[in-house]
């Protein structure tokens, strides 16, 4: 005697072995298999062959499974490349906004170290975030221009050298020199402008990912 | 046997998404009566494989186009029915303006060829 529920529950436990998982589709596709049962039955087939009609029609399962999964791919690189604008947004607004918001500490609130500091060390400050702004978008520039020729190698070289500049400034170029408290400022603040290469290729490098994501999301 | 008029399977592939957007346009509706909707319409001649249309559903509803939401039929039956959102109606706008396209160009040269 042919089981319809039985069946059913087979075919569920199947569609599931074969990894059609997420639970919503599977639901769905039971009520339009039932549904399709249903309307089989009044055409005058027996329960049986309205059951295997019907499973018949949804399609091979694993060609399912592979729609599906196809759902859940598109979605995940949607959501990377939604990351990687957050952070592209991020490193873009550091990178153009730090000599604003230095400018006007400097030179409208005059509060910090800002407040002793003579006109040309504030500009000398200014000029210093300024130069780290161009090197961010100067190195976000040539990332971007020569993907091929940016290797990882000159990378690493690059930010090895940064690295080592400011562990040499830090430890013996500040400690060794007798800067007045403004021009110690002044002297730091350039000697950290090279990091501005490091956000230029974290720029470039969300840039691409995120280029990338939305190339796979669209072939 | 072999329908020479069924129409090929990249064809209905290509074509999917623009016939769920427009049946959804006449109203909220679930899977299972949009499958006999495009069949009847089509004479059986544009063959679905039923449970295809699924991962598109939740793929337009995924990239914003359409929305569901669970109900009950008049004989207490759980649905899941979806319907066009505002995207879902600009994507369907820009599917029957490429179709056109498509069409006009294949009629402009079908009538150069009688001529």
């Amino acid at each position: 005697m042919f089981d319809l529920q039985k069946s059913i529950d087979d075919w569920h436990k199947q569609m599931l072995a074969a990894g059609v998982q997420s639970p919503v589709p599977l639901e769905e596709l039971e009520l339009h298999l039932r549904e399709e049962i249903e309307r089989l039955r009044e055409s005058g087939l027996d329960e049986s062959s309205a059951f295997s009609t019907a499973v018949q029609n949804l399609g091979p399962v694993e060609t399912l499974r592979e729609e599906f999964e196809k759902v859940i791919l598109e979605a995940n690189l949607a959501r990377s490349r939604r990351r990687w604008l957050a952070f592209e947004i991020l490193f873009f607004a550091y990178a153009l906004l730090f000599p604003v918001v230095l400018g006007i500490m400097a030179f409208v609130v005059s509060n910090g170290v800002f407040s002793e500091m003579t006109f040309g060390e504030k500009s000398g400050s200014l000029a210093s975030a300024v130069m780290f702004s161009l090197f961010a978008f100067g190195m976000r520039f040539i990332c971007l221009k020569y993907p091929g020729r940016f290797t990882k190698r000159i990378r690493d070289a690059l930010f090895f050298t940064v690295l080592l500049w400011l562990l040499v400034l830090a430890y013996v170029v500040m400690p060794h020199s007798n800067f007045a408290d403004g021009a110690r400022s002044v002297v730091s603040m350039w000697g950290l402008s090279p990091f501005g290469l490091l956000i230029g290729w974290l720029l470039a490098f969300s840039r691409t990912n995120r280029m990338g994501s939305l190339r796979k999301s669209t072939s | 046997m072999y329908d020479r008029f069924m129409i090929n399977k990249e064809l209905v592939a290509a074509s999917t998404e623009p016939l769920i957007l427009s049946l959804l346009a006449g109203g909220e509706n679930y899977g299972y009566a949009l499958i006999q909707e495009v069949k009847r319409l089509s004479k059986d001649k544009l063959a679905w494989t039923d449970g295809m249309l699924y991962p598109v559903l939740h793929r337009l509803e995924r990239r914003g186009l359409i929305k569901s939401r669970w109900g009950e039929s008049e004989n207490g039956r759980k649905r899941k029915y979806y319907s066009l959102k505002k995207d879902g109606k600009t994507a369907l706008a820009r599917h029957h303006q490429q179709w056109s396209l498509v069409h006009s160009v294949l009629s402009g040269l079908r009538k150069e060829q009688y001529v």
